[in-house]
């Protein structure tokens, strides 16, 4: 585990070579670096940091590997883009997150017909909107737990899909971005109080639907 | 008294084991029902860490920072009134190009990446259709839009 001190010497070897310690910065001390020095390669790294996530929270936010990959490609062109107007004053995540969530949510106000609630999920074959089987057979599972599991997953999605956008993007941020009440509220520009009752709801909901398998 | 009421509304904060209030303590102790609901809550959770995601492509990267690299050679799109006297060369470039073109200036920004005709319903055509509406901060407005929208309350099946 490094420690603060390992990290600024580090950032102390990495000046004395000419390269900019980005690791020894906050993300916003790095994003205004982008705008204000036009720095590639400090863009670059917030694009490497962040493209996991962001393309994970696309993913479940569409469903769609494809779709997800594009909505983040144009979730970090806004970023440069926009890269003279952003302002420290939301922690750079946040902004990050607004941007994606807008953008996930217009893509999915255009394509309500996707996301209607009683569309039917395949569940013998592979997730085949990602173009990939996720669900690699584990060995020490038979052919009937193979076959719930994928029952299961295959409600996990629908479910969460048929949450409405703002209760979708909450508890994508909460249960698989790791961010805490706070963070979520900034980004959704809530109250964190309202954060929490609309996290309610939701998981109020898909513990409803979801009870079969809990 | 501590109602059910009152501790269901204090669900979210005992899911996070944030400062839980002693009294919601106490009564989730001793109430079947919320403790049920909590633990409920939690299993519902949990089950959510099921679902995985694909790799990302091993282009996604390239990809990116190729489209920034393009930008970049573009004039700034958001530069603000005063934003281009920190960049001397680009002002200077700026400045020739207002005087020759104008408005076609403009113009030339805002569109290039957008072909003449998209086509409509693909996520591509989409992202293009979000791309005219070239000011990000025009879009983050939709999130104040959706915060007193009827689409918060759970649609019934
Ligand atoms: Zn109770």
């Amino acid at each position: 585990m490094p420690t603060a001190i390992d990290t600024r010497a580090r950032g102390v070897a990495a000046m004395a070579a000419g390269q900019v310690p980005y690791d020894s910065l906050t993300d916003a001390e790095v994003m205004l670096r982008v705008g204000a020095q036009d720095d590639t390669a400090a863009y670059e790294y917030l694009v490497q940091k962040f493209h996991r996530p962001i393309i994970a929270f696309m993913y479940r936010m569409t469903r769609n590997q494809a779709t997800a990959e594009e909505l983040a490609q144009e979730t970090f062109l806004r970023v440069y883009r926009s890269r003279q107007s952003y302002a420290a004053e939301a922690k750079f995540s946040t902004w990050l997150y607004r941007i994606a969530t807008n953008l996930a949510v217009n893509y999915a106000r255009d394509h309500k017909t996707e996301a209607t609630p009683g569309k039917v999920v395949s569940l013998d074959e592979p997730d085949e909107e990602t173009g990939t089987t996720l669900d690699v057979a584990d060995p020490t599972m038979n052919v009937e737990q193979h076959l719930l599991r994928q029952e299961r997953l295959a409600a996990i999605k629908k479910h969460v899909l048929a949450l409405p956008e703002k209760q979708r993007a909450a508890v994508l941020m909460h249960k698989y971005q790791g961010m805490n009440y706070s963070e979520i509220a900034s980004v959704l520009k809530l109250s964190e109080s309202a954060t929490k009752s609309l996290l309610f709801r939701a998981y109020e909901a898909l513990r409803e639907r979801l009870k079969e398998f809990v | 008294m501590i109602t059910c009421k009152n501790v269901r509304e204090n669900l979210m904060d005992a899911l996070a084991e944030e400062q839980t209030s002693p009294e919601v303590l106490a009564h989730l102790r001793q109430c079947g029902t919320c403790s049920a609901e909590l633990d409920g809550l939690r299993k519902t959770m949990s089950l959510l860490d099921e679902w995985e995601v694909p790799e990302p492509s091993p282009y996604f990267l390239t990809r990116v920072k190729a489209h920034a690299r393009e930008a970049q050679q573009k004039a700034p799109v958001h530069a603000g009134p005063l934003a281009w006297f920190r960049r001397p060369v680009l002002a200077a470039t700026f400045a020739a190009v207002l005087a020759a073109g104008g408005v076609v200036l403009r113009l030339s920004v805002f569109q290039t990446e957008a072909p003449a005709t998209p086509q409509t319903g693909t996520a591509v055509a989409d992202i293009e259709q979000l791309d005219k509406n070239a000011d990000v901060l025009v879009n983050t407005d939709l999130i104040d839009e959706l915060s007193g929208a009827p689409s918060d309350d759970v649609a019934e099946p």
